[in-house]
């Protein structure tokens, strides 16, 4: 019989039993360490964190692995998407709920066309200079980054109340919190789960999928395979966008917060293998936990951040030492 | 020209031995006497400051025109000497490292924090630390006898020079730690990142330098770096590198000793691009897998020119932190910040010339703070015809569909019918027309709201967009920068006028 398991080279069932190994001994030591109760906050803030890496995250891997472009501006499309989320809330006059849906889509939909432009204008003439495809984007990242700061200041903007709906609290693990946080993780998990129904399930996914096989072939056969790449570009960089409004309820919004989840983005796709859909989802979980243990760590034995700021790249290190094209790459 | 009569004039001396020598002199002169021009300016130029702005070249207060241009072109020079380390790694081995601020910043670091830090002399414990080393090596590597014992009496040695029995550290001992830190740190991420292929090495060295910026923010090491506030060093700079006027003439000694720095860099990079192992790293550019096939070992070289540019990042990040105003170094010294700019350097100025980085980075620096205090409004105009904003949009406009041409093709043939070149031209020019008009009208409805018309703006508010934008321009239509085109310009010229010598030799 034909299963998952049963399809996987033997290179990736190897890495499915590290992941879960590492991820049981994360549980067992911060269980026995914190105790029940932290423990269950420590690894529910870790999905958390994972769920909004793996927004941004997902986007640099379906980018890569179709267009071969590293795209560097994706933590920029982050805070395009916050920035703008928390103007269009607080520009409108509405309810609450309207005006916090009127940010995602406005937010989404600007990013969107923001990476169409990009692609179609700047990144698709290109292709024969590999080299400063991945230049265009570094550069364009510190453009992007300059023009929010010249637009919306230096100083970080405070979070915004969500609808009271999801402002309600609910107790777990004897800590109140607000449902803001589950709407992050099912936020998250949604698209998990509908990128992967998109991937496997529709007519594109399947052009997308052969695409990053051989897209000389694709195209061969007579798809339009750029119109695809626009498209892609335009998911992944909607994506980050998303990640990003959803984060202005959570913690406000600052101008380093692009750099940071794209470096949590970039760890997370080296780890998991560039252009692996499945590596990117398990991944972003385990540097979520990982972070998140690292930091309760810290707090409790060490008085000092700088273990959990540094952690996630000792992680990398060490994956890149046992396996050089991450977990769930394709290996040379 | 002159070259021809002088290379003809030498031809005619017959003894051998002096015309070889003339000929090297000869060559020396022609192919340098553009560079020396350079610098004789450079070290003159407090000088046509000050007698252009009537200051004084050494006032006794860092006031004045001429004083307060010799720390900008001394900074301009340092960053250019980043820029150059920067292009060495991308621009003549194609390694896209986004960690360069990491050397930059260790240089600063390093040398202040051993500099201001240390207070009393380490001199047993480095020594017993060497020991130890070579001890691990002894017992756990096949190292030869031979080359254990000269490793262990150069490290004793450079302990004994670098790390001083007494309390404290001078500034050269400080400096020279540095670059052996830094050749420490060029060797251990070589090794763990060199191994990776392309993107994987670019996106290590960026996730690497990054790590470093949030440990000199981080507030654990406060009593270290000082964190968000840096580290101050007040006066422990020694009285010959001291750029703040205490007595006569110490910043134009300083931007004198900045000059010779410069030249040395660039002296440095160009032997070592002319060496055999310069040609090398250039192979390595060009096909890494035909190099290693050759049968050179590709890790090694790539490795040498990190090293190297490394060196030189260190050691422009010290001179950087001298000639700051505030005497700290600053965190943003490790930040992208510092990685960004010589990739902008250096992709303006041409990736894979010699003097490009330094094109650009002199040109953009002293560019900026030259016109950092000028304003504008939008209703200045340009060339006396159009308001400023309305040629923006149109330029924009252009720009747009410059960049879209090829989405836009079978729109504009569509469009142009089969009426050849000049309907297709007219076809983009009317698309410009109507997205410029289109741009205007909605310029118009939105300017009068922002009160753009009567704000003024400040060109430095301004500087970054407009280095955005001749980023993007260059990137996307001049991919060999401004120097590159320049001499494949002239070089193109020469080639066409010998293959029109040569038709001519074949024509009777």
């Amino acid at each position: 019989m034909q299963t998952y398991w049963t399809n996987l080279t033997p290179q990736h069932r190897r890495s499915w039993l590290l992941v879960v190994v590492y991820v049981a001994l994360l549980l067992a030591i911060s269980w026995l360490d914190f105790g029940y109760n932290t423990a269950g906050q420590t690894v529910f803030r870790g999905i958390l964190l994972g769920m909004l890496v793996f927004l941004v995250a997902s986007g640099l891997s379906l980018i890569f692995g179709l267009l071969d472009v590293l795209n560097f501006a994706q933590g920029a499309f982050l805070l395009i998407g916050a920035y703008v989320g928390y103007d269009i809330y607080h520009s409108l006059d509405a309810s609450v709920e309207v005006r916090f849906l009127a940010a995602i889509g406005g937010g989404v939909l600007l990013v969107a066309a923001i990476g169409a432009v990009m692609e179609a204008g700047l990144i698709r003439p290109l292709y024969e200079r590999p080299i400063f495809q991945i230049v265009l984007t570094f550069g364009l990242a510190a453009i992007f980054l300059d023009f929010v700061e010249r637009i919306y200041g230096r100083n970080p903007k405070q979070p915004l109340s969500p609808p009271p709906l999801l402002n309600e609290k609910f107790t777990l693990f004897q800590q109140s919190l607000s449902v803001y946080r589950l709407f992050i993780i099912g936020l998250g998990l949604a698209m998990m789960i509908g990128v992967y129904i998109l991937l496997n399930r529709t007519r594109i996914g399947i052009i997308i999928r052969a695409g990053v096989q051989d897209p000389e072939m694709v195209q061969a056969l007579g798809i339009n395979v750029r119109r695809v790449f626009t498209l892609v570009f335009i998911l992944g960089s909607a994506l980050a966008a998303l990640g990003g409004i959803a984060l202005v309820p959570y913690q406000g919004a600052t101008l380093e917060m692009g750099n940071q989840f794209l470096i949590l983005a970039i760890v997370v796709v080296v780890i998991g293998g560039m252009g692996s859909y499945e590596g990117t989802a398990v991944a972003s979980i385990v540097v979520g936990l990982t972070r998140a243990v690292a930091e309760q760590l810290s707090l409790e034995h060490f008085d000092a951040p700088v273990l959990a700021e540094t952690s996630i790249l000792l992680l990398m290190i060490a994956v890149l030492l046992v396996q050089p094209s991450g977990l769930f790459g394709r290996g040379e | 020209m002159i070259e021809r009569t002088v290379y003809r004039t030498i031809d005619r001396i017959g003894d051998p031995a002096l015309r070889r020598a003339a000929e090297s002199l000869a060559r020396l002169v022609l192919e340098n006497w553009f560079y020396a021009l350079v610098v004789l300016v450079l070290w003159q130029f407090p000088a046509i400051v000050a007698d252009l702005s009537g200051s004084e070249v050494t006032p006794r207060r860092p006031t004045g025109e001429s004083a307060f241009w010799q720390s900008e072109m001394a900074r301009a020079l340092v960053l250019a000497c980043l820029a150059m380390s920067y292009n060495l790694l991308f621009g003549y081995n194609g390694i896209i490292s986004f960690g360069h601020a990491l050397f930059f910043g260790a240089g600063g670091y390093i040398t202040f924090i051993l500099l201001a830090r240390v207070d009393q002399s380490y001199q047993q414990e480095a020594l017993i630390a060497v020991l130890a080393v070579v001890l691990a090596l002894a017992i756990l590597t096949r190292i030869t006898a031979r080359r254990l014992v000269t490793l262990a009496l150069g490290g004793v040695l450079l302990v004994l020079l670098l790390v001083p029995n007494t309390p404290g550290m001078t500034f050269y001992q400080a400096a020279a730690l540095a670059v052996l830190g830094s050749i420490g740190l060029s060797l251990i991420s070589g090794v763990v990142t060199l191994r990776l292929r392309g993107i994987y090495f670019t996106m290590f060295t960026l996730a690497l330098a990054e790590m470093f910026f949030v440990l000199a923010k981080s507030g654990t090491f406060r009593n270290v770096t000082g964190a968000e506030d840096g580290l101050g060093f007040g006066d422990l700079l020694p009285a010959a590198l001291n750029p703040t006027p205490t007595g006569d003439g110490s910043r134009l000694q300083m931007y004198r000793v900045t000059i010779v720095f410069f030249v040395i860099v660039f002296l440095a990079i160009r032997r070592y691009l002319n060496s055999p192992v310069g040609r090398v790293i250039v192979a390595i550019r060009e096909n890494e897998e035909r190099a290693r096939t050759i049968g050179y070992n590709t890790f090694f070289y790539k490795l040498l020119t990190m090293i190297f540019a490394g060196v030189i990042a260190t050691l422009s990040g010290v001179l950087f932190v001298i000639w700051a105003t505030d005497k700290r170094v600053h965190p943003e010294m490790l930040s992208l910040k510092f990685t960004v700019d010589p990739l902008l350097h250096t992709l303006i100025g041409g990736v894979g010339t010699l003097t490009g980085p330094v094109v650009a980075a002199l040109g953009l620096i002293l560019g900026e703070t030259y016109l950092r205090n000028e304003t504008f409004t939008l209703e200045t105009e340009v060339l006396g015809l159009v308001p400023l904003w309305q040629f923006a949009v149109g330029l924009i406009a252009a720009l747009l569909i410059l960049f879209l041409r090829r989405t836009l093709r079978p729109a504009i043939h569509r469009l142009a019918g089969d009426g050849g070149r000049w309907s297709v031209l007219g076809a983009y020019l009317a698309l410009w027309i109507v997205v410029s008009a289109a741009g205007l009208v909605a310029g118009g409805q939105v300017v009068p709201d922002l009160d753009l018309q009567d704000e003024v703006f400040d060109v430095s508010d301004l500087w970054d967009l407009f280095l955005g934008i001749v980023f993007v321009i260059v990137v996307m239509l001049l991919p060999h920068g401004i120097v590159g085109t320049w001499n494949r310009f002239w070089i193109t010229r020469r080639i066409r006028r010998m293959e029109r010598a040569l038709q001519r030799e074949k024509a009777p």
